[in-house]
This record gives C-alpha cells, sequence and structure tokens, in this order.
C-alpha cells in the first residue's frame, strides 16, 4: 500500500513540477504512469523509490505487514533507471554481484543465478561482458537483476523506450510474468504500446497534477485527484 | 627586409660565440673539495689572484675522488686535494704533473658532549675508532670515497677494525651533511677542522679528540697532463699553481682566520712538517 | 666514447650478474616506495570519494588545494619533515629520522596528492546511477564504495602506477630525511645522486637503467590501462 500526500517537488528555485494533494495504491497492481517528456515521471518515480528526498509532503508504504515507513526499504522496492547501469562485469557477474550482497554462497548462489539466467533468457550471454548486450537485452538484465531480490514493487523508468518491436515484446512478457509472482510495477512511458495496453491503472501526469484513471474497464475513466483507486 | 634582419641577427650571434670564447681562454677550472670550498679559503684567496692576473677562475666543489676523475677526463685544469694516496696514483698513472704541495690542516674526531661511549681527550685517533666499534657507537662516515673519507679508512686500517658494527652508517654525502646527520643522531665522526669551525654554532656536538699526528691533512695542487688533451687551459693553472706557492699565496694562507681560528698552514717547499698540524686552532 | 661504452658495459655486467650492493639498493627503493603506496591509498581512496560524491562548502577549495599539493617540490616536502623530525623539532622524540619510517612518511605525503588528485576524477567519472544500482542491489554502504571501486579500477591503477613513478624516481626528500645511508637508506636516486661523486658511475648507469626501464613498464602500463578505461567509458 502505499499513500502519498501533499506531495510536490522542483528543481533549484524553480516552480514545483507538480504537486500530487493525494493519492492511494493498493500496491498490487501494474500501473502505467503516462507523461510527455519533461513532466516530471522520473521525477516522481525516484521521489517513491527514496532515491530523493520530496521538496515537500510525505510518501508512506505499507509493504506487507509492516507498519507504515518513509524510506522503503530496498531490495523490498526497487527503482531501475531508464539507462540501467550495469556494472562492468559479465552478465553473470552482475547476478554474482547481488548474490554477494544477499550473502548467498556456493551452490545456491550458482543455481538462483542460472535459472534467473534462464527466466530471463540470458542464459546464452552469461560469460558476454554485461555492456555489449544490445539495449532490449541490457533491460532484461536489469530486470533480472532485480528479480533476483524478489521485490514487492518495481518502479521502472521507460523500460520499452528506444527499443525495437521484437524487444518491447519480449520485456512485455517478462513483466507480465514477474507481475505473476506478485510484484506490483509502476512503469512509465510517454507512448502507448503493447506494454501499457496490458497496465491495470494509469496514472496521467499533466498541467502540474496527477490524473489517475483505471484501464480494466476498457477505456481509461480520469477521476479527479485523491479518489481511491 | 626580412633577409637584412635575419643577417644582423646572425652577426650578432656570431660575436656573441667570438665573445665567449674569447673569455674562454681566460678561463680556469679547478677542481676541488668540497671541505676546502666550504672553508671559504678559495673565496678569500682566488679574487687576490684574479685581480693581478687575466683569468677568471671556475671552482668546481666535489668530492676527492670526484675531483680526480674530472682531472683524468680533462674536465677541469687542475685540482687542490688532500688525499696523498690517491694523488700519487693519479700523477704515477700519468693524469697529472707538477704536483706541488700548498698548505695543511687538520681532522678532528667530533661527538656528543657527553661522550657516552668515553674518547673525549685523548690524542691517539686509532685508540678512540677502535673503542667506538668495540661499543657499537652511532659512527657517520662520509662514506663517499672523499679525502676526509679516505682518512677515516686509513684510521679504520691502523686500528684493525672493519667498520661493519651495526650503528656505523655510510652516508655517501659531503661533510656539511654528515655534520648534520651526526649531530641528529648524537653519533661521532671524523671531520675536517675547516668545515668543523664553519657549522658548529649549528650543531650539538664537541671536539673530542684532536692533535693525533694522524690526523695531519696535506694539500696538494696538481695540474692536468696537457699532453692527454687539447682545450686545457694549463698555462693559466700554471699560474694559478705557481701563485699559490709563491710567497705572496703562501702568506696569504697563513694570515686566513676562520671565525678567529687559524685554520691553514702553507707548507710549499718545506719537507712535511706533522707536528704543525697538532693543536692547530 | 670508448669510456662510456666501458661503463654501460660494467653496469650491465652489474644489473645481470646481481650484483648484491645494487639489488640491495633497489630493494630499498622498492620496500619504501611500495609501503608509502600501500599506507596512502586507503585514506586517499576515501578522501577522493569524498571529494567526488559529497557536495560539502568548500569542496573546490580543497580540490585545489590538493592540486596545489601535487606541485611542491620534493625538497621542500623533505625540508619540512626534517625540520618536525629533527631532535630539535616537535616530533624529534620520535626519532624517525634517517630511517626508512621517515622516508615512507615523506613518500607518503608526496604520493597523496597525485593519488587524490587522480582517484578523484576517475571516481567521478563514475555514473551516479553505479551507486544508486548497488545500493538498491542490496549491498552496504562499505560493499557499494567497494563496487564503485572495482568500477573505476583502471583509473584506480592508473593513479597507484603515476603516483608510485612520482615517489620511487625523486630524490629530494629521500637524501634529507633518509640521509643516503648504505645497506639502510640508500635508494636508487640517492645513489645516484651521491656516490657518483666518487667518480665510478657504473652503479650510477646500472641503477638508471632499472629506473628508466620501470619508467618504461609503468608508462606502458598506464597506456594499457588508460585504453581500457576509454573502452568502458565507450561501451
Amino acid at each position: 500500500m502505499l499513500e502519498v500526500s501533499r506531495l510536490s517537488h522542483g528543481f533549484g528555485r524553480r516552480p514545483p513540477l507538480w504537486e500530487i494533494p493525494h493519492l492511494r495504491w493498493d500496491g498490487r497492481s501494474l500501473v502505467h504512469l503516462r507523461g510527455d517528456n519533461g513532466s516530471g515521471k522520473t521525477t516522481l518515480l525516484r521521489l517513491l523509490a527514496g532515491l530523493d528526498t520530496p521538496r515537500r509532503g510525505t510518501i508512506r508504504w505499507t509493504l506487507d505487514d509492516g507498519a507504515p515507513a518513509a524510506p522503503p526499504r530496498f531490495g523490498d522496492l526497487l527503482y531501475l533507471h531508464q539507462q540501467p547501469y550495469l556494472f562492468d562485469t559479465s552478465v553473470a557477474g552482475n547476478l554474482r554481484h547481488v548474490a554477494r550482497w544477499q550473502g548467498w554462497r556456493g551452490d545456491d548462489a550458482r543455481s538462483r543465478i542460472a535459472s534467473m539466467l534462464a527466466r530471463c533468457g540470458l542464459a546464452d550471454h552469461a560469460r558476454q561482458h554485461a555492456r555489449s548486450l544490445s539495449g532490449g537485452e541490457r533491460m532484461r538484465l536489469a530486470l533480472a537483476r532485480a528479480w533476483l531480490l524478489s521485490p514487492r514493487v518495481l518502479l521502472l523508468d521507460e523500460p520499452t523506450a528506444s527499443l525495437d518491436r521484437q524487444a518491447i515484446d519480449d520485456i512485455t512478457a517478462l513483466i507480465l510474468s514477474l507481475r505473476e509472482t506478485g510484484c506490483a510495477i509502476v512503469l512509465s512511458a510517454h507512448q502507448q504500446s503493447v506494454l501499457t495496453e496490458r497496465c491495470d491503472a494509469e496514472w496521467h501526469l499533466e498541467r502540474g497534477g496527477l490524473q489517475v484513471g483505471d484501464m480494466q474497464a476498457g477505456i481509461a475513466e480520469p477521476r479527479p485527484l485523491g479518489a481511491d483507486s | 627586409m626580412l633577409k637584412r634582419r635575419l643577417s644582423l641577427l646572425a652577426i650578432a650571434a656570431v660575436t656573441a660565440m667570438l665573445a665567449t670564447g674569447a673569455q674562454a681562454a681566460e678561463i680556469i677550472r679547478l677542481a676541488t673539495t668540497t671541505s676546502t670550498y666550504n672553508s671559504g679559503l678559495l673565496d678569500y684567496l682566488l679574487p687576490k689572484f684574479e685581480q693581478d692576473h687575466p683569468y677568471q677562475i671556475q671552482v668546481i666543489p666535489v668530492g676527492t675522488g670526484k675531483a680526480l676523475r674530472l682531472g683524468r677526463d680533462g674536465d677541469v685544469d687542475l685540482v687542490l686535494t688532500h688525499a696523498p694516496a690517491a694523488e700519487k696514483a693519479f700523477v704515477d698513472a700519468g693524469y697529472g704533473v707538477e704536483p706541488h704541495g700548498v698548505m695543511y690542516n687538520d681532522f678532528v674526531i667530533v661527538g656528543p658532549s657527553d661522550d657516552p661511549a668515553g674518547i673525549k681527550g685523548g690524542d691517539d685517533a686509532v685508540k678512540a675508532l677502535a673503542t667506538l666499534a668495540d661499543k657499537n657507537a652511532t659512527f657517520v662516515s662520509r662514506g663517499d670515497d672523499s679525502g676526509t673519507n679516505k682518512k677515516e679508512n686509513h684510521l679504520w686500517k691502523a686500528a684493525g677494525v672493519t667498520p661493519d658494527f651495526s650503528n656505523y652508517k655510510a652516508a655517501g654525502q659531503g661533510m656539511g651533511a654528515v655534520l648534520k646527520m651526526t649531530s641528529e643522531l648524537q653519533g661521532y665522526t671524523l671531520t675536517d677542522r675547516g668545515t668543523w669551525l664553519a657549522m658548529k654554532d649549528n650543531l650539538d656536538l664537541s671536539i673530542l679528540v684532536e692533535g693525533d699526528t694522524k690526523l695531519f691533512n696535506p694539500y696538494q695542487v696538481i695540474l692536468v697532463n696537457p699532453e692527454r688533451y687539447k682545450n686545457l687551459n694549463t698555462e693559466g693553472a700554471r699560474a694559478l699553481a705557481q701563485w699559490l706557492i709563491s710567497d705572496e699565496g703562501q702568506t696569504l694562507i697563513d694570515a686566513f682566520r676562520l671565525k678567529g681560528k687559524v685554520l691553514f698552514h702553507a707548507s710549499a717547499g718545506e719537507a712535511v712538517d706533522p707536528s704543525k698540524a697538532v693543536g692547530a686552532n | 666514447m670508448h669510456e662510456l661504452m666501458a661503463t654501460m658495459g660494467k653496469a650491465l655486467h652489474l644489473l645481470v650478474s646481481f650484483d648484491p650492493a645494487l639489488w640491495e639498493i633497489i630493494g630499498v627503493s622498492f620496500r619504501v616506495s611500495l609501503t608509502a603506496i600501500l599506507v596512502a591509498l586507503p585514506p586517499a581512496l576515501l578522501v577522493a570519494l569524498v571529494l567526488a560524491r559529497v557536495a560539502f562548502p568548500g569542496r573546490w577549495l580543497a580540490i585545489s588545494l590538493v592540486n596545489t599539493f601535487m606541485a611542491v617540490p620534493t625538497v621542500v616536502v623533505g625540508l619540512v619533515l626534517f625540520m618536525l623530525l629533527s631532535r630539535s623539532g616537535p616530533l624529534g622524540e620520535w626519532q624517525l629520522l634517517f630511517t626508512q619510517r621517515a622516508m615512507v612518511i615523506g613518500q607518503i605525503i608526496l604520493a597523496s596528492p597525485i593519488l587524490i588528485a587522480m582517484l578523484h576524477s576517475s571516481l567521478q567519472s563514475i555514473d551516479q546511477r553505479a551507486w544508486e544500482t548497488a545500493r538498491q542491489l542490496g549491498a552496504g554502504r562499505l560493499q557499494a564504495f567497494a563496487m564503485l571501486i572495482h568500477e573505476a579500477r583502471f583509473g584506480v591503477i592508473a593513479a597507484v602506477l603515476a603516483a608510485f613513478g612520482r615517489i620511487i624516481a625523486e630524490v629530494g626528500s629521500a637524501v634529507m630525511i633518509g640521509g643516503n645511508i648504505e645497506h639502510f637508506t640508500r635508494t636508487i636516486t640517492t645513489a645516484i645522486a651521491l656516490e657518483t661523486l666518487k667518480g665510478e658511475f657504473a652503479q650510477g648507469i646500472a641503477l638508471g637503467m632499472v629506473l628508466l626501464l620501470l619508467a618504461l613498464l609503468l608508462n606502458v602500463l598506464l597506456g594499457v590501462m588508460r585504453g581500457r578505461g576509454q573502452q568502458m567509458v565507450s561501451a
């Protein structure tokens, strides 16, 4: 469960990018964060992930049965950059770093990594240098790396921007299967795609505010701010 | 226009070269030891020579070993050094000619004022060094093959000691640096009296042994053999050497004072008389 | 000319015959300089990281101070350290003057500004996303720091090589605070500077060759590292 109130943020002395008086989200669905370039999608996602501190307002996450908490716990909640940062090592090496930080060792770590590589279609690339991957493969590796932690919520910044059709299909399939494992996802995209069509809800950043709409009905029905989703 | 400027430049350059060439003929290059140089004797003597002679002297202060090497390589016109054995070899090998004794001074053994090794007051340098080795006292050696270093090695040999005790430190540096190190480490060392007098106010050391005839330190002037190299200023070198052993030069040497103390004793044409070095201050 | 060739020949012979006196001097040089680098590196990394990642008031001043210290002549460092460690100086009681330890201290002072400046620029060039990504994927602060260093490893190695090259080739502070004592604080450079006063040039030439070879080796390594670093950036 996410609860946001009176949130606003901006840079320097400039006026706030947007203001969100109130937002509630059950933290279980697949959400499309819509908005034009420069509307502040990345800023919002980074704030929700706790990477930046908002100028004003509060963000409260309630994951599992815990009490509402301001700074989201890393691991449960992950933000993926639009251009994911891949560590300067092989594809498998990127996953090994995560395994090491999680304290997984030996066969346990190896089997987790191997199955994750297979799941994300990267098994054939295990020894390849991460930075020689194509755009779609890079995003898949970033998803695989995040998935290792079995996060509750993923915040994806333009995961399909500048990808070709095939890559978008691959990423869409991957995100949907992630979703099936119980991971809630907010993904930003400035244009419609096969992926955004599969989303349950839409948050629309425009004219300095956030419109929330339900996609389940087939047609997005923008509702006034502050309404429960 | 440009051409004319260039030719003017060329003329200027040639004139400059000729001028320096003419000047070079008047230069005498003298290699001497750092200890001689540091005493200030040359700063006192050489201007007086230059006043009456058409020469300009360039002094190159280095260790005795390097000074003789410069002579051997023809890089200087004459040498003024104080290492009798090495000088004899230098002349015997034909690298140098016309050796003349000029003067002498003496060495002293200095150390911490509280003298932990207990060598103070003796006048037997050999016995003092043997005691230092025996007690493994800190001893800083020049270790640079200089005249002072050769004298020190000669004394160790006379004492029947190989200086390899653990507190023996061969510094490979000049007398001034070695005295400074000795003071810092509160050790002992052998120094020429000139450098000692010049530096003692800045040192936490005292003279402990002096007056031994073995600490006698004779200086010779030797011309570099003109048959080995062209371009040597042998004429100038000979004029300087002859002036140093002339009555005028010898009187000036005897009159030289460092901080009010007599440092050098003119000895040209004399049989070597070590007793003159005793109690030289 | 003949003399020069003979000296070169003698020098080569000293090198290949593993002349103990010669190799002892080389050993002292490497021991002192490697120790200095190893001691200087961790704090330099920390300072460089702070300079690269933490915005604090006066940061630009700190950075220009570091750059200024890079230009301090080694003899000045030697002189200041000499006065500090002298019997009459404030740290005289430590009795460090004319020891290898004192030389290590001098070289740490000389190496640190280069290390910090070069580490700073290579850590700065690592993307901000690297830190965020590592932290989000479960790395602790120290682990994320280690990750940054790993990402900047070519820059780190280049910094270490450059600093090592400077301190092993410096003579000013080594003579002043080491004293060029045989078997003890005599290094490649002090031996070349002072031992040749004896008129024995072969050893000096041999030691010079070692330094030259080392410089060549370090430069080749640096070149390789730069290449790798650039590949990394462009990838």
